[in-house]
């Protein structure tokens, strides 16, 4: 097992990420520059967060067309698990990986904070290691998080199951004061038709450890884990 | 032989898409005064030259940089304009 970590310039999260699995999880982990067109020695691959080439044009526009990410597309459509956090959901939207868009945050600020995510489904690659309705402390920390789709494309997202992390207040309800960006429906993360890519907003690897306030990101690594090898 | 073209490209987001960004500077210029502004959209300017056998060439290669880069389709539309 072992998790490869795409490194473009302006990426800001991939140390946390490797910190969050190789040194409080002990997963083998490697960084993947974005020249890299060959991902076969990996097993699960994620997009860290950042602001992957100045982030010009949009957010995750010209990373999507970086030479790692045709190599992460075919990863993706052979079954293999892809994960991406904040610039990485951008960046994954961006490819067509994953449906819809992530727009200007709807107040207009950045914003780095705590926050609350019901994990809508257990019943995913990435998720296995929560339970369905568990409300996980996981910060974000974004000005271009609020997810949109047409109505079609979040009719579907929504019918099939496939928004597995909402934003929520404590008392586990999605109201719009516990929505950060106007994201609609409250939505914080969504997985592609065949389950295998996950993308979203909020920072599972700045949640590894109860120093940090909160180690409710850690299942989300050990479900990779268990997918790939049974938990071996 | 191939000639330069002018593209002026706009992307703009699709009508039903809430653009922040555009709200904000349509309620700054109302409080400047402004209160005829019965709608604003604020998006994206390039001005492209394109080497091309002629205009109607120019206007496909700067269509299809917008829907390979330029425009995300999900969010937003764009118009080409060939100018000289």
């Amino acid at each position: 097992m072992k998790f490869g970590i795409v490194v473009f310039p302006g990426s800001w999260s991939e140390r946390d990420m490797h910190y969050a699995v190789a040194d409080v999880l002990g997963y083998p982990a490697e960084y993947v520059w974005h020249r890299a067109t060959s991902l076969n020695n990996f097993d699960a691959i994620l997009l860290p967060g950042g602001f992957s080439y100045g982030d010009h044009l949009r957010c995750g526009a010209i990373a999507a067309h970086s030479p790692v990410m045709a190599a992460v597309k075919d990863f993706a459509n052979n079954g293999g698990f892809v994960f991406g956090s904040c610039n990485g959901f951008q960046i994954l939207c961006e490819t067509g990986l994953l449906p819809g868009a992530l727009i200007r945050n709807d107040h207009l600020e950045f914003r780095c904070e705590p926050g609350n995510l019901r994990v809508e489904s257990s019943r995913t690659p990435f998720t296995s290691q929560y339970a369905d309705g568990d409300v996980v402390a996981m910060p974000i920390s974004h000005g271009e998080g609020n997810y949109q789709a047409d109505d079609e494309t979040l009719a579907m997202l929504e019918s099939d199951g496939r928004v597995i992390f909402r934003y929520v207040d404590e008392d586990n309800e999605a109201t719009p004061e516990a929505n950060p960006n106007g994201s609609l429906n409250n939505i914080a993360g969504i997985t592609n038709e065949a389950g295998n890519v996950l993308g979203m907003m909020p920072h599972p690897e700045r949640a590894c450890e109860s120093l940090l306030g909160s180690s409710d990101g850690n299942p989300l690594w050990q479900s990779i884990v268990v997918a790939v090898d049974g938990g071996g | 032989m191939s000639e330069t073209y002018l593209a002026h490209i706009r992307v703009y987001f699709k009508p039903g898409i809430h653009d922040p960004e555009s709200e904000t500077i349509s309620r700054a210029l109302g409080r400047l005064g402004f209160d005829q502004i019965a709608s604003l959209s604020a998006g994206k300017f390039f001005d492209v030259n394109i080497e091309a056998g002629d205009a109607d060439d120019a206007s496909k290669i700067a269509r299809q940089m917008c829907d390979t880069l330029l425009a995300n389709p999900v969010i937003e539309t764009y118009s080409v304009e060939i100018v000289d």
